[in-house]
């Protein structure tokens, strides 16, 4: 893409923050940031039914989120990322939002993606309530997919406010990476991999979806693709990734179900590789939510084909502390070691 | 990126602009309290009002409404819902120091608090699980188990005391959170009878 075109490209929405007004400073909300975050610490068994077990604890996750009014229609948020007991350190997502348009939210920076739920919303351990990701949603859609673009993020009542139809539209630099790679190893758009993006990967995806809150269900599909590599002839080669989410919650009892396939064009023959699941839980008491998750992914290879049933419940020490507990079963194919059993106990505070 | 790429992009942003130029009036036509407990206890814990100040509670509600996918409308009436509430809560506990100290200097009378009329507080406090007539059918009670109390009903009633209800409110009850930090002893008397009556059929 040109010169001319880019700027074409980023020009509403440059347009619109610059000449949309950015609004008066509001007084106090302009001072400072308001930290907020999630830690957790969990003990780990793994390879449960094998000689070679493991069993240590981590501290998963010390992540920090800073947010900050910067006028009236503007706002920062970012959160600094500090896992494993700060061996790995990234920062998640850092975005400036801008409000002054109704029911519309344009977003420029780095942003979790908005496919599906458990990417954006659900994956936080003060969240997601089995420690772990669900088979399919680390290695089909690649966890925690984040990535540096424009989004536009919007929400409009229906039916007189009782429902909502809501929408993400964006582009971002994309997953990169070599002919028939995993597609979580396509993430990251690094000096050496990508040139912090200066490659012709560019992608744009979407989600629409329609909620229902005061009946506690809502529906959703999403759509991303972009070219992810050149091929050996120097044809482009796309990935595109689609997904449907639903979830219906009456009573305590919370039902949700999220799936994805991949369609990822490779020299060798073109790879379509399917995830999902679908979550229960119910809250038996005020403090006390069992909850049962199955998922299954199914890749081009029939070894790599895998189910898992993962078991657990969460203990509510107060609103903004858990401990969880879960055991994961992992239902293997050929080729596949068959002892991974895991449990995980999770201590997660919201900071 | 190609042309097709670029006119998408461009084409997305006017139909968001479009689609924003035909939302909606800008009023919420659910209550911030309401939105509150329909929305942010899909996902987590809800927490309490002053876990956090009026500034704080304006930052996260940025954030977070993205994550909710909230109208701006139910955004602001959601932050303008948790706003008060901390200050409300905020207010409180100054009052009962200052009650403190002036009863320490014997101006008891100078620092009487105001009963507030227990309909609104109802209205503000508890409608949203409770529902506006006491039956338990509040917009949150889809979230709860076991549900709200059901104080328009007879047998249920049968088994209250006004003593009880004080205690319910004050210590909590099930997922009810404590309101003791929330709401001065008068008020929530006032309230308790306020809800006797709702079960005997009147307001």
């Amino acid at each position: 893409m040109g010169a001319s075109q880019r700027w074409r490209v980023m020009a509403l929405p440059l347009g619109l923050l610059i000449f949309g007004g950015l609004g008066t400073p509001s007084g106090v909300q302009a001072q400072g940031l308001t930290v907020t975050g999630y830690a957790d610490f969990e003990i780990v068994g793994e390879k449960l039914d094998s000689d070679n077990k493991d069993f240590f604890f981590d501290q998963h996750h010390f992540n920090l989120i800073l947010l900050g009014s910067l006028s009236e229609n503007l706002f920062m948020a970012g959160e600094v990322e500090y896992e494993h007991a700060g061996e790995e350190v990234g920062v998640e997502y850092a975005y400036f939002g801008y409000t002054g348009v109704e029911n519309v939210r344009f977003l420029v920076g780095k942003f979790i993606v908005p496919f599906g739920r458990f990417n954006k919303d659900l994956h936080p351990t003060t969240v997601n309530k089995i420690p772990g990701r669900p088979l399919g949603f680390a290695d089909i859609l690649p966890q925690t997919y984040n990535d540096v673009g424009l989004w536009i993020s919007g929400a409009n009542p229906v039916n007189d406010g009782e429902a909502r139809f809501v929408y993400d539209v964006y582009a971002v630099n994309g997953l990169t990476g070599e002919d028939g790679d995993g597609i979580r190893d396509l993430r990251g758009n690094d000096r050496e991999k990508a040139a912090f993006g200066r490659d012709d990967n560019k992608a744009v995806g979407t989600r629409i979806g329609l909620e229902f809150p005061y009946s506690g269900f809502d529906i959703g599909t999403s759509l991303y693709t972009g070219k992810y590599a050149k091929s050996a002839t120097d044809e482009d080669l796309r990935l595109t990734l689609w997904g449907v989410d639903a979830s219906y919650q009456r009573d305590g009892f919370v039902l949700r179900g999220e799936m994805v396939q991949a369609k990822q064009d490779a020299t060798g023959g073109d790879l379509t590789k399917t995830g999902g699941y679908l979550q229960a839980s119910y809250m038996a008491t005020s403090r006390f939510e069992p909850v049962v998750r199955w998922s299954a992914r199914n890749m081009p290879g029939p070894s790599q084909d895998q189910g898992r049933l993962a078991i657990g419940a969460s203990v509510y020490v107060t609103p903004a502390a858990a401990i969880r507990g879960a055991f994961i079963l992992n239902g293997e194919k050929d080729g596949f070691e068959s002892e991974n059993n895991t449990f995980n106990i999770q201590f997660s505070v919201i900071l | 990126m190609n042309r097709n790429l670029s006119t998408s992009i461009n084409l997305l942003v006017a139909l968001a602009i479009t689609g924003a130029t035909l939302a909606s009036p800008l009023e919420a036509q659910r209550s911030g309290v309401e939105i509150w407990a329909a929305n942010c206890g899909r996902c987590h814990m809800i927490q309490p009002a002053d876990r956090y100040g009026p500034k704080a509670w304006a930052d996260i509600g940025q954030h977070m409404s993205i994550l909710a996918r909230l109208t701006s409308a139910e955004s602001t009436a959601v932050i303008e819902f948790l706003q008060g509430a901390a200050r409300r809560i905020a207010a409180q506990k100054a009052s009962e120091e200052t009650a403190i100290a002036s009863v320490a200097s014997l101006s008891v009378a100078a620092v009487a608090p105001r009963i507030g009329d227990p309909a609104d507080l109802y209205a503000g406090q508890c409608a949203a699980c409770h529902g506006k007539s006491g039956k338990g059918d509040g917009v949150a009670a889809v979230a709860f188990n076991p549900k709200p109390a059901n104080f328009a009903d007879p047998e249920f009633a049968k088994t209250l005391t006004l003593d009880q209800i004080i205690a319910g409110i004050t210590d909590g009850k099930g997922a009810m959170p404590p309101f003791a930090d929330a709401i001065p002893p008068e008020e929530i008397r006032a309230l308790a009878e306020y809800l006797l009556k709702l079960s005997e059929g009147g307001s």
